[in-house]
């Protein structure tokens, strides 16, 4: 589940591969945006898997907001070094890289993906182009090192014009997946009246920690 | 013959106390040892030590730098540095990523007994917020999943604790934070048990410092008591040097204005000089130890010893050609005695007071004046055999003024003296009031306060002073209490009056707790909350595990994770206890108010100084008292009431007046006051004795009283300049104390014709 995360870290700003440099300038040019998204969690014990939907957006000034609309209301948005939770009517709360390690990988991938520090980026991760067709694409990323490899099995990213599907494997066979449709473009003030919709303030200083 | 004993005696006290410098820790420089234990509960001084022991132990680098890796790589040499120079037990700047999967293994097998502060409550009272709950965590990106752990109860767990008190966090193996646009890299030192040696603290602190002036472009911000302790004994050993280098050079400029001669002069330093030597090596004799503060009160020494010289030097001045040395000491001898004997008694009484450091300070001064007064006696008139050549100059002035003071003052301008007494006395009277805070001994630079206070700002830990101690007959009756603890302490944190806390409980819950989360999840998992999830999710439920054994303390503290927690588990007689440490208190009140629960103690060390400060305010000022009466009985029962009103009226006015004009300056009054009065009381009544029973003498001894009044003003004058106001206004007291005394003490003759 955390490894969701990991991926909306990377994404939509890495491109990699294939033709790393038009990837690379074609998501650069659209990471302005939303989209809707559907998650269906595939976890061991479960006899199905688990169904959910929001809206996800992104833009280079504010981060990444995932927010869940059905069967909760709950809101995630991933800043540089730390996330923000919003679920349901409790107190915002902050998780840092402080109470969960595998944070700081995340935080240093979104930057490093960020600043186009792809060597950086290439020093976490093993990155295998599977899939080359232009309107087809689909890259895995390994984790190379602690504490990403400890939980994450693999990342696969695909999608056309856009990434529009994001498949995580963890180390206990679980299995996440996250389609994104309906995309478009968006601005800043766009994206701060989603913020205020999910229901995240700009700022919350005090940690209430995790559960 | 005498005066060879005498060089003797000097020369094998300097060697004794540089040979005792030279092996070993001679000054103790720790202020809480000046303090009486304020508790004689085993377990609590057991659990205090434990606490003040770990604050000790810490010393805390930061390393800073505007690129994570030149901050990262600083300190890991600075690191390297402080290991290879071998000042501290440990240095560590890698932290292994805290491994989450590990500690799931290992509360595993009572999962079904576990449950969050949270979760038990919602499962007890609030079926839809358990409900809520079950959604966001199977939903949630960012939730944290163990295996076997479907209804996430054991996740939940183990995280409720991780609400980290600090900002820094895991990065790249190790512990960051960024503040202010830098980086900063936390590196931790384990220091030895010889915090307060003074070569340790000096080679500890040159080691750091040295290295830091050569980063140039890191920042290095560090902390530790160490640094505290070593800042306080620099000061203080600044001030012995300043104030008894003043009083000494004070004293024999004020001879040679007198005297105009060299060799009364060295005699004069001689005397000093064996008054603290010989105090410094008996009482190093006798305690193996003094106190760094004994030394600064030790200083005034200097101002009272000095007076049994200068009456017989004043003397030698004074006769001339007539002078026959051991006559003159015969005569002198009686008032010296006596007046031995007085301060030895003012001594004693402050020896009554249960601050152990007031009584070594007392056993020193004791020390010193009979070292003085020895030196005085035996040797000083076979060195001042020959007469003075001709009398001082200063001495003609002398008789002028003793003239004109004889003169009684007209009836009108006495009322208008006694109308300002009675009004300065009133609104001082009106204005007291006391201080009783443990900064009175404890003033730490402002440099190393503001450093300080950055680190507390990047880290965000502030580590508190303040614990709790819970008590029981029983492990399981001490958990349970804990628990309770632990909800106050939880809406202590809600409401922000601590910031965080850390209890034993919150990893190894009761019996009974365990009992009841089981049962709990029992329930909801059959018909409650946790069934009604699944099935909103459409999903089965499965029935969950049933765990036979609880989590016992036998079991938990075989852990290596739960080594650190060891030292907060305690055991005295047949208690046992647990200490609750706490992080940013905001309210003291609210946290003290715990304490009703069974069992819990909320130990403020502070509050516990200042509350034993207080009170010894009130016995040291109670002890004025009983002192100034049973002066009044004995002169009464000598001379009768009005002699005794008489000798004894300007020192009760000077006392009365100090007390005064102190609260009119705003200076709360504390117990260091109470014990300056007392001094005044010691050294003014010895003025109106003296000029009183004095009747007819020459000015001489007048001169010899006003010299020895300016001294003991010198050398206590000196210590109000001290930088710990316990010390300041002791100093500040019986300066103020002692000119009253010796102003009003001219009163003694407007009584004469009567």
């Amino acid at each position: 589940m955390r490894i969701i995360i990991i991926t909306l870290a990377l994404f939509p700003h890495v491109a990699l591969a294939l033709d790393l440099t038009s990837l690379q300038q074609r998501l650069h040019a659209q990471q302005n945006f939303s989209a809707e998204l559907s998650q269906s969690k595939t976890l061991n014990g479960w006899n199905k898997p688990l169904q959910a939907s929001g809206v996800m957006a992104c833009t280079q000034e504010h981060g990444v907001l995932y927010f869940l609309q059905r069967p909760i209301n709950a809101s995630y948005w991933l800043q540089a070094d730390q996330i923000q939770v919003r679920e349901g009517s409790a107190p915002l709360r902050v998780m840092t890289t402080a109470q969960m390690p595998w944070l700081s990988g995340i935080t240093q991938l979104f930057s490093a993906s960020v600043s186009g520090d792809w060597a950086r980026l290439q020093q976490q991760f093993n990155v295998v182009m599977v899939k080359s067709d232009d309107r087809d694409w689909r890259i895995e990323l390994t984790p190379l090192a602690a504490p990403l490899n400890a939980a994450l099995q693999s990342v696969q990213v695909s999608g056309g014009s856009q990434i529009e599907q994001i498949v995580i494997t963890d180390k206990k066979g679980d299995r996440t997946q996250i389609v994104l449709q309906h995309h478009q473009r968006i601005d800043s003030a766009y994206m701060n009246a989603l913020l205020q919709h999910a229901g995240q303030t700009a700022s919350v200083t005090s940690s209430q920690g995790l559960r | 013959m005498r005066r060879i004993i005498w060089v003797a005696f000097l020369v094998i006290c300097a060697s004794y106390i540089a040979w005792r410098q030279q092996h070993d820790r001679v000054f103790e420089t720790d202020m809480l040892k000046l303090l009486p234990s304020w508790s004689n509960d085993a377990m609590v001084q057991q659990a205090r030590d434990t606490v003040r022991h770990q604050a000790l132990a810490q010393t805390i680098f930061l390393i800073g730098h505007r690129d994570f890796s030149v901050a990262k790589q600083q300190a890991m040499q600075w690191t390297q540095y402080l290991k290879e120079s071998g000042v501290f037990e440990s240095v560590q700047c890698e932290v292994a990523v805290p491994d989450i999967d590990a500690l799931a293994q290992f509360y595993r097998p009572y999962s079904d007994r576990l449950l969050s502060d949270e979760e038990q409550h919602f499962l007890a009272t609030n079926a839809d917020a358990e409900i809520e709950l079950l959604l966001q965590h199977w939903l949630s990106p960012v939730g944290l999943s163990l295996p076997d752990d479907k209804i996430g109860n054991l996740a939940r767990f183990l995280q409720q604790h991780s609400t980290a008190s600090a900002r820094l966090s895991w990065r790249e193996g190790v512990l960051s934070v960024d503040h202010d646009g830098e980086s900063w890299v936390l590196v931790r030192a384990q220091t030895p048990d010889k915090v307060f040696d003074a070569n340790w603290q000096e080679h500890a602190y040159g080691v750091i410092e040295s290295r830091r002036q050569h980063v140039s472009d890191t920042h290095v911000v560090w902390t530790g008591l160490f640094k505290f302790a070593r800042d306080a004994r620099v000061q203080t050993a600044h001030e012995i040097n300043v104030i008894s280098a003043l009083g000494t050079a004070g004293l024999l400029l004020l001879l040679w204005f007198v005297l105009r001669r060299v060799y009364p002069i060295v005699l004069m330093a001689a005397v000093i000089a064996t008054s603290m030597l010989g105090a410094t090596a008996l009482s190093l004799l006798v305690y193996g130890q003094l106190h760094l503060i004994t030394y600064v009160f030790g200083a005034t020494l200097i101002g009272i010893a000095g007076d049994y010289a200068l009456h017989y030097l004043v003397q030698h001045a004074a006769s001339g050609a007539h002078w026959h040395a051991a006559e003159a000491m015969r005569r002198l001898a009686k008032p010296l005695t006596t007046a031995l004997l007085t301060t030895v008694l003012a001594y004693a009484a402050i020896c009554l007071t249960p601050f152990s450091g007031f009584r070594q300070m007392a056993v020193f001064c004791l020390f010193g004046l009979l070292c003085a007064y020895l030196a005085v006696v035996l040797a000083l008139p076979e060195c001042l055999a020959a007469p003075a050549a001709q009398p001082a100059r200063g001495l003609l002035w002398f008789e002028r003024g003793f003239r004109r003071l004889q003169q009684r003052p007209s009836v009108s301008l006495l009322l208008l003296l006694w109308l300002i007494f009675g009004v300065v006395c009133g609104y001082g009277g009106w204005r007291l009031n006391a201080d009783d805070d443990i900064h009175l001994l404890q003033k730490p630079s402002p440099t190393l306060l503001a450093e300080q206070q950055q680190l507390a700002a990047i880290t965000g830990f502030e580590p508190a002073n303040q614990f709790f101690l819970v008590r029981a007959d029983d492990h399981e009756q001490l958990l349970q209490r804990e628990e309770m603890l632990v909800a106050a302490l939880h809406t202590a944190v809600q409401r922000q009056q601590l910031k965080h806390f850390s209890a034993i409980s919150q990893w190894l819950p009761s019996q009974q707790r365990q009992q009841k989360n089981q049962q709990l999840l029992q329930e909801a998992s059959r018909t409650g909350a946790i069934q009604q999830a699944f099935a909103q999710l459409g999903a089965e439920s499965t029935a969950l595990p049933l765990s036979v054994t609880p989590l016992m303390p036998t079991v938990f503290f075989a852990q290596s994770f739960a080594q650190i927690m060891v030292p907060q588990w305690l055991t005295s007689g047949q208690q046992v206890g647990s200490i609750v440490t706490l992080n940013g208190v905001r309210d003291r009140d609210v946290l003290r108010s715990f304490n009703r629960i069974d069992g819990v103690q909320f130990i403020d060390e502070r509050a516990a100084i200042s509350t034993l400060f207080a009170e010894f305010r009130v016995q040291a000022m109670t002890l004025v008292a009983v002192a100034y009466l049973i002066v009044a009985i004995a002169l009464w029962w000598q001379r009768g009431a009005k002699q005794m009103i008489r000798r004894l009226l300007p020192t009760v006015l000077a006392t009365a007046l100090t007390l005064a004009l102190l609260a009119i300056f705003g200076v709360a009054i504390n117990l260091f006051h109470g014990v300056a009065l007392m001094l005044v009381l010691g050294i003014g009544v010895d003025y109106s004795l003296f000029l009183a029973d004095g009747e007819g003498h020459e000015a001489s001894s007048l001169l010899a009283i006003v010299l020895s009044a300016f001294t003991a003003m010198l050398a206590f004058g000196l210590l109000a300049f001290s930088h710990l106001p316990a010390v300041a206004g002791f100093g500040l007291t019986v300066l103020i104390g002692v000119a009253l005394a010796l102003v009003l003490a001219a009163t003694v003759f407007w009584w004469r014709n009567e």
